[in-house]
């Protein structure tokens, strides 16, 4: 039941993905689309019971690729061409997002005498309905859906080295917007919050080896649905974009929340990084 | 008026929306942040850090009870009096050392800079029936035995082919199987000696154990915890056996073992033994049935523990060694002509049988 529902799960994301350029071909008009991507340095702590009942503390490495856009409804559409707009001003009432990120880490023990090394990778995207609240700051909200891949490698061996973890899952994504003008040059403070509500994860049980469950394909029980509850996990980004020629610079603050308690195992990986950036606005032009 | 109405939807839907949605903000930050309590780094804490990770995750206390009377929470009322704050760590070390020794296994250590707790009764207490300078006379020069991964393989004298099995450390390639096999195809029986091979990889043993077998077989089972409680465990899963891709041995065979042959060795002839064509010769395994983690504590030291036991097909527990088929100890006055005995038995076993 629950690989059926993570086998779902997986079909829809690209669905999510795929959904903009659909609209995209339908509509006339130009479709603005911001493009962001960032670096960002910090710092980490990793907890893995399965691997060791200490945490480790050490530095992160974090890349991610945003994509934002109006999504183009016929309402919109319709609402845009009655106002002989060429396109610039944004009428539709829901936006689409996606990111994809890719983090690298390397954590001591509390003694130094061990290390572990960690890597996620993950995407999602969002479709959320946005308000503008005032004409400078707009609030969006709307359902998101993720994929994660990632492991921790512990520097000691024996049959636990390593980690591995998959997810699949749904939840909540928000964001607050402050664009201002400041000498007819537009700049922008952007906080965004992604909670997983729900998802599918692979985990083994409590003291289950990685040769029971690939070797001896003992599958069951390593595929566990997991809850706010028993996965209280949260992404933010806080930023600042200023403008620099046809570009934006963006800086601003990462935390990358993640957290579990399956099977008897408790996991958490507590990132902060400083990010650094650039963004661009293409206006793509389709008939 | 319509002016106000739409202000006021708007409001009401951005409330909707942004309500459960800092409801759900503050249950993350609420729910809290997921953490494990660990004693702190103190010789207290350490000493209480290394008994907690054993009881948690040790899976052989139940056996080690019925075996040797061992309770896991007296030995702890036991050791905790030696504890004090002012002791040194080589002596916090050697407190904690003789604490894990009480569980009498192998695959149980303590590991510091300055030493590593080991338990060695297994196999000190008795003969070792293994002699490196008796394995340079029968494998000859190194120009005279083939190396396949860590396998050394010959033709003894009598057609009978021998491959010593040092370490199951390595991966055996299924080329590295077929190649050793076409090799020695020609002989009249096989020794394969695994005496003082302390294991390894688990699947290296399970590869070299289908050279034996041509349908797939249960070798035995694995079990795992499933909580921190002494009697969580999951149900026995099958190790399955593959026969080997190539060439597999159809004639007799022998395994020679020893008070050395342990933990994924323990596992190779757990595996043969009882197939129709093989005898296990020699003396008692090791052990070394639990399938090792490990941990480690707050001042760095690292904890190794076996963590999921194995069993073999009738569910019988090996952790205190494999009975071989036939018992055969390295005689003195074969040692001082130059003879190993267990391996000169094998050899007018396989003579004998040549025919069965």
């Amino acid at each position: 039941m629950q690989v059926r529902l993570l086998i779902y799960l997986t079909a829809m994301l690209p669905i999510l993905w795929l959904q903009p350029l659909h609209t995209k071909a339908q509509e006339m008009g130009a479709s603005p689309v911001c493009y962001t991507h960032y670096l960002g340095v910090g710092s980490v702590n990793i907890l893995d019971t399965y691997l060791s009942p200490y945490a480790f503390d050490g530095t992160e490495i974090a890349g991610s690729t945003t994509t934002y856009r109006p999504l183009r409804t016929r309402r919109s559409r319709a609402k845009q061409e009655d106002a002989h707009l060429s396109g610039t001003k944004d009428y539709s009432r829901w936006t689409i997002a996606s990111r994809y990120g890719i983090n690298l880490a390397r954590a001591f023990s509390p003694t130094k005498d061990y290390k572990y090394y960690d890597a996620a990778l993950s995407a999602s995207a969002s479709i959320r309905r946005k308000w503008d609240v005032s004409k400078a700051f707009r609030l969006e909200v709307g359902p998101q859906a993720e994929l994660g891949l990632g492991g921790t490698y512990k520097s000691s061996g024996g049959n636990n080295p390593a980690s591995a973890r998959a997810l699949v899952g749904l939840g909540l994504s928000a964001a607050a917007i402050y664009s201002l003008q400041i000498k007819n040059r537009p700049y922008r403070a952007m906080l965004c919050v992604d909670i997983p509500l729900l998802s599918v994860q692979f985990t083994p049980r409590y003291g289950e080896s990685y040769y029971e469950i690939f070797e001896l394909e003992h599958h069951k029980h390593v595929v566990r649905m997991a809850t706010i509850g028993n996965a209280p996990s949260m992404y933010l980004t806080a930023g600042i974009s200023i403008p620099l020629k046809s570009a934006s610079i963006v800086m601003g603050y990462e935390a990358d929340v993640r957290q579990s308690h399956l099977s008897g195992i408790k996991y958490h990986k507590w990132g902060n990084a400083f990010i650094l950036g650039w963004s661009r606005n293409l206006f793509i032009q389709r008939r | 008026m319509f002016k106000k109405s739409y202000t006021y939807r708007t409001t009401l839907n951005l409330l909707r929306s942004i309500v459960p949605l800092v409801v759900l903000f503050c249950n993350v930050c609420l729910l809290g942040c997921i953490t494990e309590d660990m004693p702190p780094n103190t010789k207290q804490g350490n000493f209480e850090a290394l008994w907690k990770i054993m009881d948690e995750h040790y899976c052989f206390f139940d056996y080690k009870k019925e075996e040797f009377g061992i309770d896991w929470d007296e030995v702890r009322n036991r050791y905790a009096p030696a504890i004090s704050e002012g002791m040194s760590d080589e002596a916090l070390f050697e407190v904690c050392a003789k604490m894990i020794g009480e569980l009498r296994d192998g695959h149980v250590n303590l590991i510091s800079a300055h030493d590593v707790a080991r338990y060695a009764d297994w196999y000190e207490k008795y003969a070792t029936n293994f002699s490196d300078s008796l394995l340079r006379i029968y494998l000859g020069s190194s120009a005279s035995y083939r190396i396949a991964a860590s396998l050394r393989y010959k033709v003894l004298d009598g057609n009978i082919g021998y491959i010593r099995v040092p370490t199951f450390e390595n991966t055996i390639g299924s080329g590295n199987i077929s190649q050793v096999m076409r090799y020695l195809a020609s002989c009249d029986g096989l020794i394969v000696d695994v005496r003082s091979n302390g294991g390894g990889l688990m699947t290296a043993a399970a590869d070299l154990a289908g050279i034996f077998i041509n349908e797939p077989e249960v070798g035995g089972y694995i079990c795992h915890k499933t909580g921190k409680g002494r009697n969580d465990f999951s149900a026995p899963w099958p190790i399955d056996i593959t026969p080997a891709s190539g060439l597999r041995w159809q004639k007799n065979a022998v395994i020679l073992t020893n008070r050395r042959t342990y933990s994924a060795a323990n596992s190779f002839v757990m595996f043969c033994k009882g197939l129709s064509h093989v005898v296990v010769m020699g003396d008692i395994t090791g052990g070394g049935a639990g399938l090792p983690f490990t941990s480690s504590l707050p001042n760095g030291w690292s904890l190794r523990l076996s963590a999921c036991p194995m069993y073999d097909r009738e569910m019988r527990l090996t952790e205190q060694g494999i009975e071989p088929d036939i018992y055969v100890s390295i005689l003195a006055e074969d040692y001082a002509n130059g003879k190993d005995t267990m391996i000169e038995h094998a050899k007018n076993y396989l003579r004998s049988h040549s025919n069965d």
